[in-house]
């Protein structure tokens, strides 16, 4: 092995592109990479990638006196240099492996498209996600239209005439507690209710200080879905039922938004005893026109029982 | 035949709103970095966005089956108006609507290059009050929200969509509160 050591005794460094290309040498013979430069020595160019073996390579420079080492034996260390990133080797015959495109990216002008199929991040699961999407749709919609027409759960008292009115036992009749009104409807609050002309009203002969007893029908409030007309029923100056005389029930919607509705609406009025009732949320229009009625069911029973206020 | 329009609005809606809370948590924990490492983020970015373009596909169904329930009597102009002369209920679902429209599309790859980031993300968070509007919504105007399994499980949807919201809140501050 020829020493590169002057005669002076003190190493030199390795010329850079020497060592470059020797240990493009070694590779190519399969040898293992040159051990690393001795410290105070300039790093060796080597970037681990292996350039064709067709590409001209400018011609080293010679020192005076040296004589370079191209060819010469060398013991090569097969520990690799950390401080260079390390690739393997790449022959002209291997092909680049496929790497996946990125999402939406498009091949850049004037390059070739790589070969392999395009992965797209989260497939399965946009298509699972489609799939459950449209068969939960279809599943309620099959749901709801099983739920089928339901029963009326709210009975309807015959006529604007509801409870035991009796024409004949109230002539005469001064007791609050038994007195039994006829039916008198008035007119609605406000808005579109329709009124119906009183028929027979029959005037208290003392001044009562709390509403007969007797049930007291309210005018009908027509609103976009159908008419809702009730009755208040009262007994020992409170109100203790209200019957629904009329409720919007052309459609299984309808009769479905009232069934669960109008029950709310009874308990509320029951609770404050009067047509102050908050809406029901998804029956607008029913609590509306349920509190018109009500409120001229509650007048007409305190017009009828002179109660003021 | 009317009332299967009504099944299908009804139906639609609520897979909408279940789609809308689903779009939002996934980005907000994939905001939160808080994705895993079973799955790469890419797969979650991919999800969330088809999941917000399913959203409103979803929506616009809801509204055309909505539009062809002639018992609602609705117009095309309430379904881009909203107004109260259709009860407010269906107003807050218009305005949910165009709420999505403007956090989905942008969002688009062609037309986020185009917007500043700052200015994308700001109209990205016009997804939380989406959703909270269409919790109202579904809420007032749904036939069945007299339905305890509905409104039992709209509550449910709102607690889900609030656990992610809290946290990337709390991130946020506990970020502003290291940087001061």
């Amino acid at each position: 092995m020829a020493s590169s050591n002057p005669p002076s005794g003190k190493k030199q460094p390795i010329d850079p592109l020497l060592q470059q290309r020797l240990s493009e040498l070694g590779n190519r013979r399969g040898g293992a990479p040159l051990p690393p430069p001795q410290p105070g020595q300039q790093p060796a160019g080597r970037s681990g990638q292996q350039k064709p073996s067709n590409q001209a390579r400018p011609a080293a420079k010679q020192q005076p006196g040296k004589s370079t080492n191209a060819g010469a034996s060398r013991v090569i260390d097969t520990t690799p240099d950390p401080r260079t990133p390390r690739t393997p080797p790449r022959s002209s015959q291997s092909a680049r492996p496929a790497t996946p495109a990125r999402p939406g990216a498009t091949p850049r002008p004037g390059t070739a498209p790589r070969p392999g199929k395009r992965v797209k991040p989260a497939r399965s699961a946009k298509m699972a996600a489609l799939a459950v999407s449209v068969a939960s749709t279809a599943a309620l919609a099959v749901y709801f239209a099983n739920q089928g027409s339901p029963s009326q759960a709210i009975t309807l008292t015959g006529g604007t005439l509801a409870g035991t009115a009796n024409n004949g036992n109230a002539n005469g009749n001064t007791n609050g507690n038994t007195g039994n009104p006829t039916a008198t409807t008035a007119a609605p609050a406000a808005g579109t209710g329709t009124t119906k002309t009183p028929t027979t009203t029959k005037k208290p002969t003392t001044a009562a200080k709390t509403v007969q007893d007797g049930t007291y029908t309210g005018g009908v409030s027509q609103n976009r879905w159908g008419n809702v007309q009730v009755a208040a029923v009262y007994k020992g100056g409170k109100m203790v039922d209200v019957q629904v005389l009329q409720y919007p029930d052309s459609h299984n919607r309808s009769v479905a938004i009232n069934q669960y509705a109008l029950p709310i609406l009874i308990n509320d009025s029951l609770g404050s005893q009067s047509a102050n009732i908050n809406n029901i949320s998804g029956a607008t229009y029913t609590s509306q026109s349920y509190a018109q009625s009500l409120q001229s069911a509650i007048d007409a029973a305190k017009s009828a029982s002179g109660v003021t206020g | 035949m009317s009332s299967w329009w009504w099944y299908l609005t009804r139906a639609t809606g609520i897979v909408a709103a279940v789609l809308s809370v689903a779009s939002l948590v996934w980005g907000l924990f994939f905001s939160a970095r808080n994705t895993g490492t079973r799955m790469k983020a890419n797969w979650w970015l991919a999800l969330h966005n088809y999941l917000g373009g399913l959203t409103l596909a979803f929506i616009g169904v809801h509204m055309l089956f909505a539009l062809g329930d002639t018992n609602w009597g609705l117009r095309i102009v309430d379904l881009f108006i909203p107004s109260g002369k259709v009860g407010w209920a269906i107003g807050w679902g218009v305005v949910a609507a165009w709420l999505f429209a403007l956090v989905v599309l942008p969002s688009m790859a062609k037309i986020r290059r185009r917007l500043p980031r700052k200015a994308w993300h700001l109209v990205h968070l016009l997804a939380v009050p989406a959703v909270v509007l269409t919790m109202v919504h579904a809420y007032q105007s749904g036939s069945d929200s007299g339905s305890k399994l509905f409104t039992r499980g709209l509550a449910i949807l709102a607690g889900i969509a609030v656990y992610p919201v809290a946290l990337r809140l709390i991130a946020l501050s506990q970020a502003r509160r290291a940087a001061a």
